[in-house]
């Protein structure tokens, strides 16, 4: 506990995955400070992302906050109950200039299962960590979900990627990929 | 000897202990009991509580619940790998005080004139050009990102020097923006206590009118003090976790004009409020460290500020929302506990906010309506009240999240074209031939036929359908647009427009069934199979559905209709069948009505806290006219207008309409009830029919305001016939239509002198009604009739309900004369409830007040000797100050025994050097 208080960092996702990419991203929280940031790993030669992490490999950028995350966020509770089966991964992956375009506008949050504004289940639930697990191929990772938001208002305007323990993909909503069958 | 004249001298101060002269007598304050300052407590009977909540409320209770943010710290926590509970607990304490100190700040930043206020009302003639036009643009639908880039021009510019000058580069800003309020830095606080209990503090939300026991309740709980009211930056630890109450007050007497900016500074609270929480960097340090994370909390949606007592803290209007926030009212009841929660916005048919002013128009008030007294601290009512708050929100977020999920899926695959082509192809088989189709097959078919067909013709008929008109309603509506944006909704104008296009269809298809040949005599339906909506309407809730579970078996081939999965598995089923699929497009639409119905209580988009009510069931009776405060005081003079009349008329003049309704005790008749129970006169020219409809609906604005009409062909000798002082009325009718348009008394004028558009006025001037009696009296009308109008006009006015009555006491004058006494004389009641002080003693009351008016002080004691000097004493200051008073015996042949004459001061009194140096107020 002491040991946790001390240090100024607490990796939140202890897997810093390097994608085909080369980009390493994870969340990790100041402990004193209860501010979430995303940390950044460049790739070697990877030029956009020492770019934004101004000239150096590692970097850490504040998230922003979410408008409305923490309550009944009609958006984010949709999300939960709907992470891995309406909300899926498309296997499109994602360029790094894209992802790297994302968090340099500091527009965005990221959520996992151990989310802060999870307050449908409980915390790291099984349900919920299988369901999260369903974006990525491989079930072992911990898949980090990327929230969109308003420049202005902060409030998430999209889910658009996921990243995995491979690549970062696109994540989409299975509202318009249903099968019909006609009788 | 010695024991002899202690005995004498104990007897003398006995004696005078009525009159209590002497210092000792008085009951001490500790500090802190004294530190407990309230405005005056407001009392109201149930039509001044009406007519008290067109007023702003200068007292308000701050409803905050901490579940959310709890739940997110200890996630937080979790997430950073530590197991103690030490951050959940400091974050709640940093949470509660920092909501209080933030709307501290933002009060004490309105009222040094540092802030302005924004109008609550916009109007065209808003003062605040800028301000009107961004509000006028932003749809009730939307985020206004507009009033956050104006909110923060005003907050930066305010934080500047010379802020006035920037204030005004930003809008029209005036002097009229800046409250008025006395230099003392005090009286600019907000006051703040954490309620934790429910007590004679808060008792006008408890009975109408402060008696005698009333008022020694309200002593000595004030006496009590922190007892009752604590400290608001008390640790949640000591309190409640979950919730907190807190109490705070504007002080109402160091605003000038308080009753006209009242609303106009909860308003601008309110909106500056939300949006420093969560963009302006001075309020960071309040939530200090925990400022980032909270800017995330919906504080919309934790917290309520509702108005203590019968006043409003928004200007009351008849709308959907404010009827839907203030149905929160029922959740604080005890009568439902959050398991078996029975209300109105749970069914799946609700019948809507406005049904409850309809059922029960004449509601208690001021009665302990929502049991505050039944619980032992303050936080288990408050928890309660979430609890059912939480489950009700959830229930409706449940429904939206299951229709939009739907209506997308069923957008996302263009079934508009196909789904009624496949209707006609699912039910082919059984229509045409049935062969090869097993029995139970038929029947089961048959019965998915004839539920379709029923619900969408119960629904949707274009003559008899009983929802048509709600979805029409719905369409229009822009609610559960704003809710579900960024979810890739259409948009309920689409979604109700596809049902009015499928329900033709679905309608047709029904209707061309041969019925008789289909559902024969031994066709057996099962009622289960109905939907749950259908049963709870038409089989009032006696059968439970089990369509959802049966619903596989209507899958008639190996797929079902709709699905959502991976590729190779069937995924989640959306619907089996074509009729499945209609079923739950209707289902899901009526879930979309029942949200709306109620979503503004819930989920607010105005960019403010809201502030339902809860207190005052006669908001919404009063704003949306189902109660009218002044009604029964009309009435009743109208009454006793007609029974002089009657004893007047001579002749009946030929179309003249008269009411004879006779009111009942301790109820209030509308109109609309006295033409329904038939108590209106008519002529026999006139068809009853005709003119009770006329009625009916030219009096729309005027409900409960009954009046003797006449219709004649023009306007010319109404007077003549009305010819009672006080009273007049007029009428002329449109040449083309013959219809009545109505206006209120406070309207006449304009419509009474506009000769073309058929006009119909009255006005009863309450104050010059008594000149009725004498003009009656002077021509003779004597009888019966007058007698019984004077006997009624004094009954009537003697309605402890309905004739609007209030009494304010203030809680120091009734503890000081507690302390006095040791009680409440029976003679103090009547002063204490006009809000005056009661000493018994002229001479104390007179130098009380002049100490008081002169030094923001609470007297400790007072000793009056009547011969010429008057010593008070202050907590603030040691040494006492003696004045000069000059007492008046009650004047010769004074027979009140209640007259004790009369006392002044002088008008520069000489007091004590160390008082002067804390300085005159």
């Amino acid at each position: 506990m002491k040991k946790a208080l001390v240090a100024a960092f607490v990796l939140f996702l202890t897997i810093s995955p390097l994608t085909s990419l080369g980009l390493g991203l994870s969340s990790v929280w100041d402990v004193k400070r209860n501010e979430k940031f995303l940390e950044l790993v460049c790739g070697e030669k990877d030029e956009d992302c020492t770019t934004v992490c101004y000239g150096d490999r590692v970097c850490k950028y504040r998230e922003g906050y979410c408008f409305n995350c923490i309550g009944g966020s009609l958006v984010l509770s949709h999300f939960f109950e709907g992470v891995g089966e309406i909300y899926v991964n498309s296997g499109e992956v994602v360029s790094s200039k894209e992802i790297l375009g994302l968090i340099q506008s500091g527009n965005f949050v990221t959520i996992t299962s151990q989310s802060e504004f999870n307050l449908v289940y409980r915390f790291n639930s099984r349900e919920l960590k299988s369901r999260f697990q369903k974006l990525c191929h491989s079930m072992s990772s911990q898949p980090l979900v990327f929230a969109e938001v308003h420049p202005e208002s902060k409030h998430i305007e999209s889910f658009p990627f996921v990243q995995c323990d491979d690549a970062v993909y696109r994540l989409t909503s299975l509202w318009s990929g249903a099968k019909i069958l006609v009788p | 000897m010695r024991l002899g004249l202690f005995w004498v001298f104990l007897l003398v101060l006995l004696l005078s202990g009525g009159r209590a002269h002497s210092s000792g007598q008085w009951r001490a304050l500790s500090h802190t009991d004294r530190s407990i300052e309230l405005n005056p407590l407001r009392f109201a009977n149930r039509a001044e509580c009406a007519k008290e909540s067109e007023n702003p409320n200068s007292s308000a209770f701050v409803l905050l619940n901490n579940i959310p943010v709890a739940r997110a710290l200890s996630r937080m926590s979790q997430a950073m790998g530590l197991k103690s509970k030490e951050k959940v607990k400091l974050g709640i304490d940093v949470y509660r005080t920092g909501i209080i100190e933030i709307l501290s700040y933002i009060h004490k930043k309105i009222l040094s004139g540092e802030l302005p206020i924004l109008p609550s009302q916009n109007g065209e003639n808003s003062s605040l050009k800028r301000y009107a036009e961004i509000s006028q643009s932003c749809r009730s639908d939307r985020y206004c990102h507009a009033l956050d880039r104006y909110l923060k021009q005003v907050w930066q510019a305010s934080h500047q020097s010379e802020y006035r000058l920037k204030l005004s580069n930003i809008d029209s800003f005036t002097e009229s923006h800046f409250l008025e309020t006395s230099s003392n830095s005090s009286s600019r606080e907000l006051r703040c206590s954490l309620v934790r209990k429910f007590s004679p503090l808060q008792s006008p939300l408890f009975g109408v009118e402060p008696t005698q026991a009333v008022l020694t309740d309200i002593a000595k709980s004030a006496m009590q003090g922190r007892q009752v009211l604590g400290s608001c930056d008390e640790s949640a630890e000591t309190t409640n976790v979950k919730v907190a109450l807190f109490q705070v007050e504007v002080r109402e007497t160091q605003l000038k004009n308080w009753e006209a900016v009242g609303f106009d500074y909860w308003h601008s609270l309110k909106l500056y409020f939300s949006w420093a929480w969560r963009q302006a960097k001075e309020v960071e340090p309040m939530l200090y460290p925990f400022a980032h994370l909270f800017r995330s909390v919906t504080i919309e949606e934790s917290l309520l500020l509702v108005p203590n007592g019968c006043r409003s803290l928004v200007k009351p209007k008849c709308t959907g929302e404010q009827l839907a926030m203030n149905s929160l009212r029922e959740l604080a009841k005890k009568e439902h506990t959050p398991r078996t929660l029975d209300v109105d916005l749970l069914n799946y048919l609700p019948k809507g906010p406005q049904a409850e002013l309809l059922l029960d128009p004449f509601t208690k008030v001021n009665d302990d309506i929502l049991d505050l007294g039944s619980t032992q601290q303050a936080s288990d009512w408050l928890d309660q009240f979430y609890q059912k708050y939480s489950r009700a929100r959830g229930f409706i977020k449940s429904k939206l999240i299951q229709s939009v999920n739907f209506f997308n899926w069923y957008f996302g695959q263009n079934l508009s074209d196909l789904i009624v082509p496949d209707l006609y192809r699912q039910f082919r088989q059984l229509l045409e031939r049935q062969q090869g189709l097993s029995h139970e097959r038929v029947l089961r078919e048959k019965n998915e036929l004839y539920h379709l067909c029923a619900e969408y013709t119960f629904a949707a008929h274009k003559d008899y359908g009983f929802l048509r008109k709600d979805f029409a309603i719905l369409q229009k509506t822009k609610v559960v647009d704003g809710i579900l944006q960024n979810f890739g909704w259409k948009s309920i104008d689409s979604v109700v427009g596809e049902f009015l296009m499928l329900s033709k269809k679905v309608l047709s298809f029904c209707q061309g069934l041969h019925q008789r040949k289909i559902w024969k005599n031994d066709f057996h339906l099962d009622p289960k199979g109905y939907s749950p909506w259908y049963l709870e309407k038409v089989y009032e809730r006696k059968i439970a559905s089990k369509r959802s579970s049966r619903s596989p078996l209507l899958l008639t081939q190996s797929q079902p209709y709709l699905s959502v999965g991976r590729e190779g598995s069937t995924g989640t089923v959306i619907c089996w069948t074509a009729s499945d699929c209609l079923r739950t497009y209707l289902q899901s639409l009526i879930a979309l009505r029942a949200a709306s119905q109620y979503a503004g209580a819930f989920w607010t988009l105005n960019q403010q806290v809201s502030s339902p009510s809860l207190f005052n069931p006669y908001v919404e009776r009063n704003s949306c006219r189902v109660y009218d405060p002044w009604f029964k005081t009309r009435s009743l003079f109208f009454n006793f207008f007609a029974d002089v009349a009657q004893a007047a008329l001579v002749t009946v003049n030929p179309g003249f309409i008269f009411s004879r309704a006779r009111l009942q005790p301790g109820r209030v008749v509308s109109f609309q009830e006295l033409v329904n129970e038939g108590k209106i006169e008519y002529s026999p020219v006139l068809q009853k029919e005709k003119v009770a409809f006329s009625l009916v609906a030219d009096f729309g604005p005027l409900v409960g305001v009954p009046c003797a009409i006449s219709i004649t062909e023009n306007k010319t000798g109404l007077y003549d016939f009305y010819r009672f002082a006080g009273i007049t009325a007029g009428a002329c009718v449109d040449s083309k239509s013959h219809s009545l348009s109505v206006a209120s008394a406070s309207e006449i004028g304009g419509n009474f002198e506009s000769g073309g558009a058929g006009c119909f006025s009255c006005q009863i001037n309450f104050e010059s009604v008594t000149q009725v009696v004498s003009h009656a009296a002077v021509k003779g009308f004597g009888g019966f009739f007058l007698v019984r109008a004077v006997l009624g006009l004094f009954k009537a006015l003697s309605d402890p309900f309905n004739i609007p009555d209030n009494w304010q006491v203030r809680i120091d004058y009734v503890v000081e004369t507690y302390r006095k006494f040791g009680e409440i004389p029976k003679k103090c009641v009547s002063p204490l409830k006009k809000g005056e002080r009661c000493l018994l003693d002229p001479c104390e009351e007179v130098a009380a007040n002049r100490v008081e008016q002169d030094f923001a002080s609470t007297v400790e004691w007072i000793d009056s000797s009547r011969y010429g000097k008057t010593k008070v004493k202050v907590y603030e200051h040691a040494e006492p100050v003696i004045l000069n008073t000059y007492y008046s015996a009650p004047s010769e042949g004074s027979f009140d025994p209640d007259d004790l004459g009369s006392c002044t001061t002088d008008w520069r009194p000489d007091y004590p050097a160390s008082w002067k140096e804390r300085g005159a107020i």
